[in-house]
């Protein structure tokens, strides 16, 4: 599956192996960067409070004093594993839909389309707020909102190509040699829609960095004194005036981050399937 | 041509049925029920057991579901959207005084992003491959990445901080204005200049096109008239994705610069757990972003005489 060639037309994108080699960092910092800080994210310290950056505090420090750039490492680890946990789970339930609604159409694809149909109904974050604001928030809650979010994209999406192969030679060639569904869903099926689901749940977690980080922000996501990047905004817009700083950094790094994950996508994209490189 | 209308109308019907009852159990699938979570039980000094009772058939609570989803929905129909747990006022009342403040944002931002978007787009088309292309794609790829709450700080750090010309708090006056929308424009010009882009390469890659060029057609009228026209039509059904996800992103924006728009009333009742007023708001946003959905597509069948109105 993963051949050279792959690999070479990735690598001749630059922006997109720039932005690939930034979220490696990304997730060495949130594995071994908590290890490294000299500051704890959640102790106060009352003789430095909203300082701007600094040789003590390279990125300033917050309404109590924590050092920021302590708490964004953290933050990388709460970020990373909400976009992940939540985006995988999230995808693994849309392929499956979209096998089931693809491969097996007639009813189970009248149901499994209106449901994507009622999901899609809700404009972008609404989804996410709406499931936040049934099940509480939290972490835990954030997590799912990120799931269900993340589900009718890619079942949609999984549909049509599920539709386009259903129908074609080899499948019904394997079909008629007696293959169970299972066996042509895993070995027809699902390979040859593994290059769009890939690009597909790249391009996801970088929108789902950005809606957990809004949900935070608003309240509603992850809750203080975790640092979540987007709860650390919530904090610093209050003080936007007199330290700008604590709020440009966390706001820095989420945009960072989001734009590598699209970067990383688009260049995948581009690698995976040729086919695809002008269709947006 | 009015026959394709009226069935894209009637096919809205089911959807929003759908909607509606999504809406409804999503409310009703909470652990407990909304009156005993907001007012807690009595043990801890919380409202006594009777009153409860009280309200909970007050708002209907006791009835089996169907039941309430009738009334529900036969009260939307009479213009009654419930009233809110909290601060008692009708929902409809609050909704109707701030549905205002939420669509102009929205369809100002639309309007932003769209022109900024197309913009870009074509200049990208234009210089395809070239410094052009790169700088204006750069731009739009940092306009979707950054969430609009920092986008937001950023304007009101350079604009209301920096220069003072611009007030940071509610719509009172145009100038007011300007930074809600422009933060909520810049966000949709990403996706509107892609998407303008791909589909004036599209075009540009066409036979009549090279025709037209070859009979010495003038460069600026090739493109706007040849090609711009025809490309035209994905970046509707963008635009037109777009405004519903300006609704809800006008949550955020309306939270930040404290205006009293469905969005911020929203957030308010999602911390308040306001549950009447959730259901309700989320209704009229899900309502709104498919009925502008469906207007997109009969706009559509205007624009497009290609799309047959089978």
């Amino acid at each position: 599956m993963i051949d050279q060639s792959i690999i070479r037309r990735f690598f001749k994108r630059k922006a997109s192996v720039v932005a690939l080699f930034i979220l490696l960092s990304f997730f060495v910092i949130a594995i071994i960067g908590p290890f490294l800080c000299k500051y704890d994210p959640y102790v106060f310290d009352s003789a430095a409070l909203h300082q701007g950056p600094s040789a003590q505090h390279l990125f300033g420090t917050d309404y109590l004093g924590r050092d920021t750039l302590t708490r964004i490492v953290y933050g990388s680890r709460i970020s990373l594993f909400i976009s992940f946990t939540g985006v995988l789970s999230g995808g693994i339930i849309g392929i499956l839909l979209g096998v089931a609604a693809g491969y097996f159409g007639g009813w189970v694809d009248s149901v499994i389309s209106r449901v994507i149909d009622v999901l899609l109904a809700f404009p972008g974050l609404l989804l996410a707020m709406v499931i936040v604001a049934i099940l509480g928030s939290g972490t835990k809650n954030t997590i799912i909102a990120i799931a269900v979010f993340a589900i009718p994209s890619i079942a949609r999406m999984v549909r049509g190509v599920v539709i386009t192969l259903r129908d074609s030679q080899y499948v019904g060639a394997a079909k008629v040699m007696g293959e169970s569904s299972w066996n042509i869903i895993r070995k027809h099926v699902i390979p040859n829609a593994i290059s769009q689901i890939i690009v597909n749940i790249t391009l996801n977690l970088g929108t789902a960095i950005l809606t957990s980080s809004s949900l935070s922000f608003l309240g509603l996501g992850v809750q203080a004194p975790n640092p979540e990047w987007g709860a650390m905004l919530n904090k610093a817009k209050d003080v936007l005036r007199t330290n700008p700083w604590e709020a440009i950094f966390p706001g820095l790094t989420i945009t960072l981050v989001v734009m590598s994950f699209s970067l990383v996508g688009d260049g995948l994209r581009d690698a995976l399937d040729p086919r695809l490189k002008n269709a947006s | 041509m009015l026959r394709y209308i009226g069935k894209r109308i009637l096919q809205l019907i089911p959807t929003l049925i759908l909607v509606s009852i999504v809406v409804f159990l999503m409310v009703r699938i909470i652990p407990g029920d909304p009156i005993t979570l907001l007012y807690g039980v009595s043990e801890d000094g919380g409202a006594s057991q009777e009153y409860i009772m009280q309200l909970k058939d007050q708002y209907g609570l006791n009835d089996p579901l169907p039941i309430q989803y009738i009334h529900w929905i036969m009260g939307i129909m009479k213009g009654d959207l419930g009233t809110s747990l909290v601060t008692k006022k009708t929902i409809m009342t609050e909704l109707t005084n701030r549905y205002p403040y939420t669509i102009t944002l929205a369809v100002w931002g639309t309007v932003v992003g769209s022109i900024i978007g197309v913009i870009f787009g074509v200049i990208a088309a234009v210089h395809h491959n070239k410094f052009g292309d790169n700088a204006v794609m750069v731009i739009s790829m940092i306009a979707v990445s950054t969430p609009s709450f920092f986008l937001a700080m950023l304007l009101m750090l350079y604009f209301c901080i920096h220069l003072k010309v611009f007030p940071s708090l509610g719509l009172g006056s145009w100038k007011a204005a300007v930074l809600p929308i422009t933060t909520l424009g810049l966000g949709a010009v990403g996706m509107i200049a892609r998407t303008t882009r791909s589909s004036m390469l599209d075009v540009m890659g066409q036979d009549y096109i090279r025709t037209a060029k070859a009979y010495g057609v003038p460069r600026t009228k090739l493109i706007m008239s040849y090609a711009f026209k025809n490309a035209l039509i994905p970046v509707l059904t963008a635009i037109g994705l777009r405004f519903g996800g300006l609704l809800a992103g006008a949550t955020m924006v309306e939270t930040i610069f404290t205006i009293n728009g469905i969005g911020s009333f929203l957030v308010d009742s999602v911390s308040r757990r306001d549950y009447p007023a959730i259901q309700s708001t989320v209704l009229v946003l899900a309502f709104s972003f498919v009925v502008v959905n469906t207007v997109v597509d009969i706009i559509y069948g205007l624009v497009d005489p290609r799309v047959k109105y089978k």
